[in-house]
């Protein structure tokens, strides 16, 4: 946690704790001050108004200016004080519901959202989803992602490895949630965009049209700046467009991710270069006051070796894949070696097969327990028939007549690890061999190309061939210049490019309005505060994560239809419900070390809970065990655990799942509702040894005192 | 039982509830809690005049208290020095398992703190030579806080009788 | 140590390189999980993304991170 606490939340202990110890005494101090406690409690809650700040203030100024004694006048100043210190925190909490240092409980964004660099309310999108509300859960996206199609097909899902329901079997599907929704409301055409802020005249230049500067554009478009966009291909979409293949992502899904980008009055220039077709001089002339540099990461390493520069069929992956994005589906060759073990190894091999290569090679140094590519990618790849040569090193390319003809290699074993844990592949002696091919993609790593960005000459860049930056306002060195995306993190993914984007809209914005930059990375915005749905436990244990259908193996392998098929209506709305809604429960654990350490009953195994140690989690137990005292409940400082009386029985639920459910017992007198027999049966086990024979009786509270109550009343006759 | 006494003389008492008010706004209490109550029976007719009764119900810090065997947590407790029964709000975890223990219903729910709350014969007031709240507040003085022994015979007679009633 | 996606991992010192920002101090002893490794090359040089437990997902150097559990 971080050092600074919420002022938020400091300020409502102390007012909690002065009020507790009877100060102020006045009383009419008392009812200022308790009033002020629960305007500040509101705010700490993320339930207050657009005019709670002001009536703390004015209540604070009653205290100051009326108050009957010193205390009373001190307080009121104390909070006016306060309360003015720190009026950005309260604002954020009340119009954003954030609390910037994650201390208020119920402000607490779920680790889903935490984890998605773009800050998506996952929860409340997958549970507009279960809701069957689509266009609704896109719009929520839209607030810090305007491609949730896009990302909802490619993202790279850090969301998933942090969910919490991951630790319990497997992560909620995110990513494929989201790519339903979208589809769902752009076929509906609900998915519409937000309306903008009216136009302030201030024009912004955005250098790439990736996902990165196009989603610059997007949130400066909604504040109202008009925004140029100089793209040096002839199609928009960055990488997402020329390098992710389109079985993978449909074109289709960019264009109209895009074309509601342009909608807002966004001018996207094509085939506009910066450094040829526009500088920054021209640029400037325009009128354009800032420029976010979005040019992501297009250049190739080289293998290094020699035949490298010398035949024709050498052509690295992103120049490769570049070229059949822009239509050019010709071979490289029948016979194609890819040398690399990574994702974009995996997307030039699988993209050669479709375009009619008889044999595809994929090359790697190392085994295939270390190739860096993700696990899906590699299986896809294999399914398809890829052909993998492990520990196999690349030492020339040999050719005739001026075209490759073969790539010569060494097997490799792995060395003993080294002091850094790392394996190397050592060259095994007198291995050569040769691999007939007619085509090489190195597919061994991508950097920025900085050649055109002269312009910009106070800008800085990294050893890494990186421009440097603030990566919490994305400014460079230069005034008024701003990077995002691969071009500043080195090969990266899309949703940081989106991330990037974001902050960089906000912080040009600040940087036209003279706004102070802040200095610690922001925190995610929670976008709705929706109910949870009910379900028992045994359902909510025994939904399964659902298996996507893949588009069958023959069709892969000559065409370029998107793999995944997409989830139906029934799988995305169970899914839905498998979320534990994180963004209510905040996995503090207070409710199970209740149950366990305090109540002696352990009838709480949420094993999940734990990030560091994470345990079994069974959810149906607490049927079998929970004696609906309701301790939990009471010490839930969310409210996610909650003890109701319905229709005759006691439930106990988390975030809507039912735990326990046991029927009420009611008093013989008066018929008010008692607890459950088994809560009953746990206090008598109690006091046995006092008095055995009270066992049966079941008596309320207050019949019980009015009973015994009568029995010493005196009623005599009047004394004569 | 406690060392101490709290002794209602109920001729005495009109049922003006002042001591149940006092003994809330000493614990500032909610709506709900009542730790200690005044029980109106009647009006019975006694003879030709119709007559009423109000029963003081605080807690009766039993000898061997129910409340405290009941509660898991022991936050309920029975004080060494005194015998003075009441609950340790820093270890109570709210399972009103105490509440629904005792025979009488002294133990009282706070809903605001979610804790239970209860009679604890003003025990700080007490240890700086004052008298329980209910029994300064008391208009018409029916209410003697003391040591037993010290009660007035014909009193404790009369309380005898009543308690004699109850079993 | 070349970091693979979903790896459990504790940011367990500062690190010498120059992408590590001041605020960047308050990670220090938090545990995370890799999220995105270098995926071209397992290039021990790369800026990997790591998502820490509450404290969202950043890119970080290498050296500052070490493998912790399983
Ligand atoms: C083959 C491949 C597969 C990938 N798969 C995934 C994936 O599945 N999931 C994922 O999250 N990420 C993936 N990525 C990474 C992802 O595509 C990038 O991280 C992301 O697109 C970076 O966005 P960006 O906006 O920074 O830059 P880019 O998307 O690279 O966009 C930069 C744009 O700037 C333009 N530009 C460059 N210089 C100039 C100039 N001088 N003037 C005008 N315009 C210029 C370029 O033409 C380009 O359109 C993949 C990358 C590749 C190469
Ligand atoms: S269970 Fe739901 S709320 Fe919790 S982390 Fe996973 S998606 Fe997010
Ligand atoms: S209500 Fe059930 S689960 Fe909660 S503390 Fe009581 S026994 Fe445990
Ligand atoms: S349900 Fe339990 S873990 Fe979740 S917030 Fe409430 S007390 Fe904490
Ligand atoms: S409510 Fe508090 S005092 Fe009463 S039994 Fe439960 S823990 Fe003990």
């Amino acid at each position: 946690m971080s050092p600074h606490t919420c002022s938020v939340k400091s300020l409502h202990e102390e007012l909690r704790e002065k009020l507790n110890t009877g100060d102020p005494a006045h009383p009419w101090c008392r009812q200022k001050a308790s009033e002020i406690f629960d305007l500040v409690h509101d705010v700490s809650q993320g339930q207050a108004g657009g005019d709670h700040l002001d009536s703390i203030i004015e209540l604070a100024g009653h205290l100051t200016d009326q108050g009957p004694d010193a205390k009373c006048r001190e307080l009121g100043q104390y909070v006016t004080g306060f309360v003015n210190r720190n009026h950005e925190e309260f604002l954020s909490h009340i119009h954003t519901h954030t609390c910037p240092t994650g201390h208020c409980p119920m402000l607490t964004p779920a680790p889903c959202q935490m984890a998605c660099p773009a800050g998506i309310d996952v929860p409340s999108y997958v549970t507009l989803v279960g809701q069957g509300k689509y266009a609704e859960a896109i719009s929520v996206i839209r607030r810090d992602n305007p491609f949730p199609w896009v990302c909802g097909l490619i993202c790279t899902h850090p969301c998933e490895f942090m969910c919490v329901r991951g630790r319990m079997d497997s992560p909620i599907a995110i990513m494929d949630l989201k790519g339903f929704a979208a589809e769902k409301s752009m076929s509906a055409r609900q998915y519409v965009n937000p309306e903008p802020l009216p136009d302030n005249g201030r024009k912004v230049c955005v250098v790439g049209a990736g996902p990165g500067g196009l989603t610059a554009a997007y949130y400066l478009a909604l504040r109202g700046y008009r925004v140029t966009v100089i793209e040096a291909l002839p199609v928009p979409g960055g990488m997402m467009m020329v390098g992710i293949p389109r079985y993978r992502l449909p074109r289709e899904v960019i264009d109209r991710e895009v074309s509601m980008i342009e909608s807002l009055g966004v001018d996207l220039r094509l085939n506009t270069r910066f450094g040829t077709d526009a500088t920054l001089d021209s640029l400037r002339s325009e009128g354009h006051e800032a420029f976010l540099l979005a040019i992501g990461a297009h250049g190739s390493y080289k293998l290094m070796i020699p035949g490298e520069e010398e035949f024709k069929g050498v052509l690295p992956a992103v120049p490769f894949l570049r070229r059949v994005s822009l239509g050019d589906h010709r071979m490289p060759g029948r016979r194609v070696a890819v040398v690399g073990g990574g994702n974009v190894a995996m997307d030039a091999a699988r993209t050669s097969l479709r375009l009619g290569c008889e044999e595809v090679h994929i090359l790697y140094r190392r085994s295939h327990d270390q190739m860096p590519a993700h696990h899906e990618e590699v299986v896809e790849a294999e399914e398809e028939g890829v052909q993998f040569s492990y520990l196999t090193i690349p030492k020339e390319i040999q050719g005739e007549n001026g075209k490759v003809t073969g790539i010569v290699c060494v097997r490799a074993e792995l060395s003993e690890p080294d002091e850094s844990g790392r394996r190397r592949p050592v060259p095994v002696a007198g291995s050569e061999h040769v691999i007939p091919v007619d085509a090489v993609i190195p597919a061994i790593g991508q950097e920025v190309q900085s050649q055109g960005m002269e312009g910009f000459e106070q800008v800085d860049w990294t050893r890494r061939s990186t421009i440097r930056v603030n990566t919490v306002t994305m400014q460079t060195h230069q005034e008024g210049v701003f990077a995002v995306g691969d071009a500043v993190t080195g090969p990266a993914t899309v949703v940081e490019a989106i991330s990037g984007g974001k902050k960089a809209a906000s912080a040009i914005h600040r940087y036209f309005e003279g706004i102070a930059q802040p200095t610690l990375p922001s925190v995610p915005v929670r976008r709705r505060r929706l109910a949870h749905f009910e379900a028992p436990a045994a359902l909510k244990t025994d939904l399964q994560r659902p298996q996507m259908s893949l588009l069958g193996n023959e069709r892969r392998r000559v065409t370029f239809q998107q793999v995944r098929l997409g989830l139906d209506d029934a799988q995305a709305h169970n899914e839905s419900k498998r979320c534990l809604r994180c963004d209510i429960c905040i996995r503090c654990g207070r409710c199970v070390e209740i149950c366990r350490d305090k109540m002696g009953i352990d009838a709480l195994c949420l094993g999940y809970l734990d990030f560091d140690n994470p345990g079994p989690t069974d959810l149906r137990i607490t049927a079998e065990r929970c004696i609906a005292c309701g301790a939990c409940a009471t010490n839930c400082p969310t409210g996610a655990m909650q003890m109701t009386d319905q229709n005759g029985y006691r439930v106990l639920s988390l975030c809507g799942t039912v735990l326990n459910r046991l029927q009420l017992e009611y008093c013989e007198i008066c018929g008010a509702v008692l607890g459950p027999a088994r809560y009953h049966d746990y206090i008598m086990k109690r006091v046995r040894d006092i008095s055995p024979e009270m066992s049966n009786r079941r008596v309320c509270l207050d019949c019980a005192r009015s009973r015994s109550g009568g029995r010493h009343a005196e009623i005599t006759p009047p004394r004569e | 039982m406690s060392q101490y006494f709290l002794f209602q003389d109920q001729k005495k008492c009109i049922g003006c509830m002042a001591c149940v008010v006092a003994c809330k706004s000493r614990q500032k209490l909610p709506r709900g809690p009542l730790p200690s109550l005044i029980v109106t029976v009647g009006p019975k007719w006694v003879g030709h005049l119709p007559r009423t009764a109000f029963t003081f119900m605080p807690c009766f810090h039993c000898e061997n208290p129910w409340c405290v065997a009941a509660c898991p947590t022991g936050a309920m407790f029975q004080r060494g020095e005194d015998g003075i029964v009441t609950v340790n709000p820093d270890l109570c975890v709210g399972c009103k398992t105490c509440i629904s223990a005792c025979p009488w219903g002294a133990p009282q729910w706070n809903p605001e703190t979610g804790k239970a709350v209860k009679c604890d014969y003003c025990h700080d007031r007490v240890k700086t030579g004052l008298e329980p709240a209910c029994v300064t507040v008391c208009p018409t003085r029916c209410l003697y806080f003391d040591t037993p022994d010290r009660i007035p015979e014909i009193r404790r007679e009369r309380y005898a009788r009543a308690r004699a009633q109850d079993f | 140590m070349t970091f693979r996606q979903g790896q459990k991992v504790e940011i367990y010192r500062r690190s010498d390189d120059e992408s590590w920002e001041d605020y960047m101090e308050e990670f220090m002893g938090m545990h995370g999980i890799i999220t995105d490794p270098d995926t071209s090359k397992n290039d021990p040089d790369a800026l990997i993304e790591v998502s820490l437990d509450e404290k969202g997902t950043h890119r970080l150097p290498q050296d500052c991170l070490r493998v912790i559990g399983q």
